[in-house]
C-alpha cells in the first residue's frame, strides 16, 4: 500500500513506531559515547520496555475495540496485568540492583513520548501544507 | 470498631517507643532516621497519587472511546489510534512516578550522606 493510500491513523502509527526505533538507536549510541556504558544501557533498557509495552497496548486495544477482532474481557484483563507486572518487575530489578543509571532509564522511558510528539508534529505539518489547519 | 482502636493504640505505642529510641541515639542518627522514614513515606504517597490519578484519567478516556465506538462502529480504527496515543501518554506518567519512587528507595543519591 502506498503512503498516500494509507488511512491517516495508520500512517501516524507507522511514523510513531519508526521514529521510536530511530530514537532508541540514536539515544543509546549517544548515551554510550557521550556518557557512560550504564547510561546507554539504561536508555536501551527503558526504550525497549516502553516500546514493547506500546506494541502490546496497541494489540490489546485493537482486540478490545475493533468489532472484527473482539476478544473476551478476561483475556484482555489478564494480558494487561501480566504486561504491567512484567514491566514493573524489570524496572524494579534494574534500579534496585543498580544495573543501569536511573537518568538513562528515565530518558529511555521517555522515548515513546518523544516519538508521539514527533508523530503529532509531522501530522500538523502535513495538515498545514494541505490547508486543513 | 474495637479491633480498629486496639490496632491504633498499638501503632501509637510503637511510634512513641521508636521515637524515644531515636532521640536517645543522638542528632546524627536522628537525622538519618528522619531521612530514611521520609524516603519510604514520600515514594509511597507519590506512587499512590500517580496511580490513582492515572487510573482516573485512563478510565475517563476509555469511557469516552467506548461510547464513541458504540455510537459509530465504523470509526473504531480512528478512535483506537487516538486512544492508544492518549493511554501511552498517561501510562508513561505513572511509569515515571514508579521509576522516581524506586530511585528514592533503592538508588537515592543523598543516602550516601547518612551512611
Amino acid at each position: 500500500m502506498k503512503k498516500s493510500e494509507m488511512p491517516e491513523e495508520e500512517r501516524l502509527l507507522k511514523i510513531i513506531v519508526f521514529s521510536n526505533w530511530i530514537l532508541l538507536a540514536v539515544l543509546t549510541v549517544g548515551g554510550v559515547l557521550l556518557r557512560t556504558w550504564d547510561f546507554g544501557w539504561g536508555v536501551f533498557a527503558g526504550g525497549l520496555i516502553i516500546s514493547i509495552n506500546f506494541h502490546f497496548l496497541y494489540r490489546t486495544l485493537k482486540k478490545s475495540l475493533d468489532p472484527l477482532q473482539l476478544s473476551s474481557p478476561g483475556i484482555i484483563l489478564g494480558k494487561y496485568y501480566i504486561r504491567f507486572l512484567i514491566s514493573a518487575l524489570i524496572i524494579f530489578v534494574l534500579i534496585s540492583e543498580h544495573y543501569v543509571e536511573p537518568l538513562g532509564l528515565i530518558l529511555g522511558l521517555s522515548i515513546i513520548v518523544i516519538s508521539l510528539l514527533v508523530g503529532l508534529v509531522y501530522e500538523v505539518k502535513e495538515n498545514f501544507f494541505r490547508g486543513v489547519v | 470498631m474495637k479491633k480498629f482502636s486496639v490496632s491504633t493504640l498499638w501503632t501509637i505505642a510503637l511510634v512513641l517507643g521508636l521515637s524515644s529510641i531515636a532521640f536517645a541515639a543522638g542528632d546524627t542518627s536522628m537525622a538519618a532516621l528522619d531521612f530514611f522514614i521520609w524516603s519510604v513515606i514520600a515514594p509511597g504517597f507519590g506512587i499512590a497519587f500517580a496511580a490513582g490519578f492515572c487510573g482516573l484519567a485512563q478510565g475517563m478516556s476509555l469511557k469516552a472511546a467506548v461510547e464513541g465506538v458504540a455510537r459509530n462502529p465504523e470509526a473504531s480504527g480512528k478512535v483506537t489510534v487516538t486512544l492508544i496515543i492518549g493511554l501511552a501518554l498517561i501510562e508513561s506518567l505513572c511509569i515515571y512516578a514508579l521509576v522516581v519512587a524506586l530511585i528514592i528507595i533503592y538508588a537515592n543519591p543523598a543516602a550516601k550522606l547518612f551512611m
